[in-house]
């Protein structure tokens, strides 16, 4: 979890006029919620400008912000309001998500390639689930996002949130042995 | 404990969500049975997958950013305004409305707005009466406007005879400074024919 003592700093002394403070927060932020993005929505040539619509709300409503919650949580989300917008718009079906993942540094060319496909496999998975089941997968594999701070961000009670995971692991789970990816391959 | 309750909580555990001594028990269950382990496994394998998602490098356009912001604060701030003025307009006829009692109403096929306390009984004002009372002030006011008139009169001609110092005062420096204007003329004349005699005497003597 992100030092939510250093966001509420630097967004106080936003609020108080200071621009480069603002600045800080985009430097450290922009990365998180570009891989949030990325896989939240599917589309990698979207992420540059959804990226940058999430931080023009952010600008926005600075003036607005309440040290009541996170600062992670409120910026969080503003991502996923963004993403939801994205996907109204949005009328093609979601594209297969490019892989640029860690691999094992120590496997073989041969492991290396079975490996990201199937990460491809799993993210196209992830890209056919309701979005409902895809948001809390992706918030969860986001870092420092747990199911409690996950509510905040939903507005959800975390005891919902755990059982929306659960069946979205559980059709994952299927969607693979659909595509022959059975648990011993998976666990190959 | 069994394995269906085992598997419904080993998505917690894959995640670190249980407590410890829940963990521990599922773990425990999970060391004993292959097919609970096997799940398990396939779990953490998915895990794995997951957290290798794309991780694109964005760089947010500062400049951009902050041209935009104002953009939308200018139109924000118009829709507010051309609302406001819209409400203003509003909340004036409806003011007008209540207060000078308008009712709106379509009889024989014309639309009527009316305002105003309605007095049956009370008879039109003739223009005769308005008239007279018009043109017959009360002695007092009609010595009070006789007053204003002549004191603006006075005032005129006050106005009038200090023009017309003023002016004479004025022709008389001009004429001044013409005198003098001349004066200063046929001094510079003299000079000047002063001067050249006197050339023309030392020339003389030179030779």
């Amino acid at each position: 979890m992100r030092m939510s003592h250093d966001d509420a700093e630097l967004m106080r002394r936003w609020r108080h006029g200071d621009a480069g403070a603002f600045e800080a927060l985009v430097r450290h932020w922009q990365q998180p919620i570009a891989r949030f993005l990325s896989r939240l929505v599917g589309q990698p040539e979207q992420v540059q400008d959804l990226c940058q619509e999430v931080f023009l709300r952010l600008h926005l409503a600075g003036q607005r912000y309440r040290e009541t919650g996170t600062f992670s949580a409120w910026l969080y989300r503003i991502a996923l309001n963004v993403a939801r917008d994205a996907g109204k718009r949005r009328r093609l079906p979601l594209q297969p998500l490019p892989v640029d993942g860690p691999c094992d540094p120590m496997g073989s060319a041969a492991d290396v390639c079975e490996q990201e496909e199937l990460a491809t496999v799993v993210n196209n998975a992830v890209a056919a689930l309701p979005p409902l089941l895809r948001e809390v997968v992706v918030l969860r594999h986001t870092d420092g996002i747990n199911f409690e701070h996950m509510a905040r961000i939903l507005k959800t009670p975390a005891t919902t949130l755990r059982s929306r995971f659960a069946v979205a692991l559980g059709r994952l789970r299927e969607r693979l042995v659909q595509l022959g990816l059975s648990t011993e391959e998976v666990d190959q | 404990m069994s394995c269906a309750s085992i598997r419904a909580g080993l998505p917690a555990l894959v995640y670190g969500d249980l407590p410890p001594e829940e963990a521990a028990r599922v773990e425990r269950h999970v060391a004993d049975c292959a097919a609970c382990r096997k799940e398990y496994a396939a779990l953490q394998q998915l895990r794995t997958l997951l957290d290798a998602g794309p991780a694109p490098e964005v760089r947010v356009d500062l400049v951009a950013l902050y041209r935009q912001s104002a953009e939308r604060r200018r139109r924000q701030a118009q829709r507010w305004r051309r609302l406001a003025t819209a409400l203003t307009a509003l909340a004036a006829v409806v003011l007008l409305a209540v207060s000078l009692r308008m009712e709106v109403r379509v009889q024989a096929q014309q639309l009527v707005i009316h305002w105003g306390q309605e007095r049956p009984d009370a008879p039109a004002p003739t223009p005769q009466v308005l008239v007279q009372t018009i043109i017959q002030p009360d002695p007092a006011t009609q010595a009070d406007v006789q007053l204003l008139k002549e004191l603006v009169h006075a005032l005129a001609d006050d106005v009038e005879g200090r023009d017309e110092r003023y002016r004479r005062a004025i022709a008389h420096l001009q004429d001044r400074v013409d005198l003098l204007q001349v004066q200063s003329q046929r001094r510079w004349t003299e000079t000047d024919q002063n001067v050249a005699a006197l050339y023309l005497l030392t020339k003389g003597d030179k030779r």
